[in-house]
């Protein structure tokens, strides 16, 4: 069974490459590999693939699942800050000043 | 007229801040997309895409569905963000409480074979698979250690009952090791 292999620039995040890899994990195992600043992922099939087109369609499902990752960190940033107000509000310092003013 | 503001001012805010949220695809083109207290809708990837980058806007039928299970709020509100804290903390209040619950697996030998049962069992091997003096001993330290002023002892199998001595040993070590104000149902 060939590999396949995709590669990205040194500005995608190894962690969503790290957690689709593992999203693809029934599928194909993924090495994944930083060489001068690019990371490299061997995409290796847990069955025979037939022909170019089955390769491109787990190629195309491997880079979906990257870019899903990639959407989930986007948001994971941008909502940290208010997240923690959230948490804050439920169970920390501002449930308790809430609770100590009687409203709730 | 005076006293009368402009329609204007009634209008839905369009600044609007993105609240912490998961997602999951399901199938082609359809995802579901949860609040932090796990209440979600369907999306398509452009309807993902939009609430992300909050490309939405009073009466385009997302502004609203995302408004409603708490994806989106309005910047500088702190009212949704309590409403989400408030949901938050029910859902999470077995948290807050210490453990009460602690079962003991004196066994994992079992002679019977029901359909539903998870368990590993195994059918021999009374020294491999049974709960020995010392492990009941320290697990019942952990469980009398519990901050709870009341815990549950329950005996889990395979059958409980092919260890009964483990079992007959532990509730009496239990009634007899329990601090003051400390109850024990088992």
């Amino acid at each position: 069974v060939p590999d396949i292999l995709v590669d990205f620039g040194s500005s995608q995040s190894i962690g969503a490459l790290r957690e689709a890899a593992y999203r693809l994990i029934g599928e194909a195992s993924c090495l994944i590999d930083t060489v001068d600043s690019r990371h490299v992922c061997r995409l290796i099939p847990k069955t025979a693939l037939a022909g170019e087109a089955a390769e491109q369609a787990l190629r195309a499902r491997f880079l979906d699942l990257v870019t899903d990752e990639n959407l989930r960190e986007k948001v994971a940033a941008e909502t940290a800050g208010v997240r923690d107000v959230i948490l804050a509000l439920a169970f920390g310092a501002l449930a308790r000043e809430r609770e100590d003013s009687g409203s709730g | 007229m005076a006293g009368f503001r402009d329609a204007a001012a009634f209008a839905p805010t369009t600044d609007l801040q993105l609240l912490p949220l998961r997602f999951e695809h399901l199938r082609p083109d359809r995802y579901f997309v949860s609040n932090v207290v796990g209440e979600g809708l369907l999306l398509n990837r452009e309807q993902l895409n939009r609430l992300v980058c909050l490309d939405v806007f009073p009466g385009d039928g997302l502004y609203e569905r995302a408004f409603e299970k708490l994806l989106i709020a309005v910047k500088g509100q702190r009212s949704q963000l309590q409403l989400l804290a408030m949901r938050l903390r029910s859902r999470m209040a077995f948290l807050q409480q210490p453990t009460a619950l602690h079962i003991f697996v004196v066994t994992l030998r079992c002679e019977h074979s029901c359909p539903y049962c998870q368990v590993s069992r195994r059918s021999v091997d009374r020294e491999r698979f049974d709960m020995s003096e010392e492990t009941a001993k320290r697990s019942l330290r952990i469980a009398l250690a519990a901050p709870a002023s009341t815990i549950k002892i329950e005996f889990q199998g395979g059958e409980p009952l092919l260890n009964f001595p483990r079992i007959q040993q532990i509730v009496k070590a239990a009634q007899q090791d329990a601090p003051d104000g400390k109850s024990s149902n088992s």
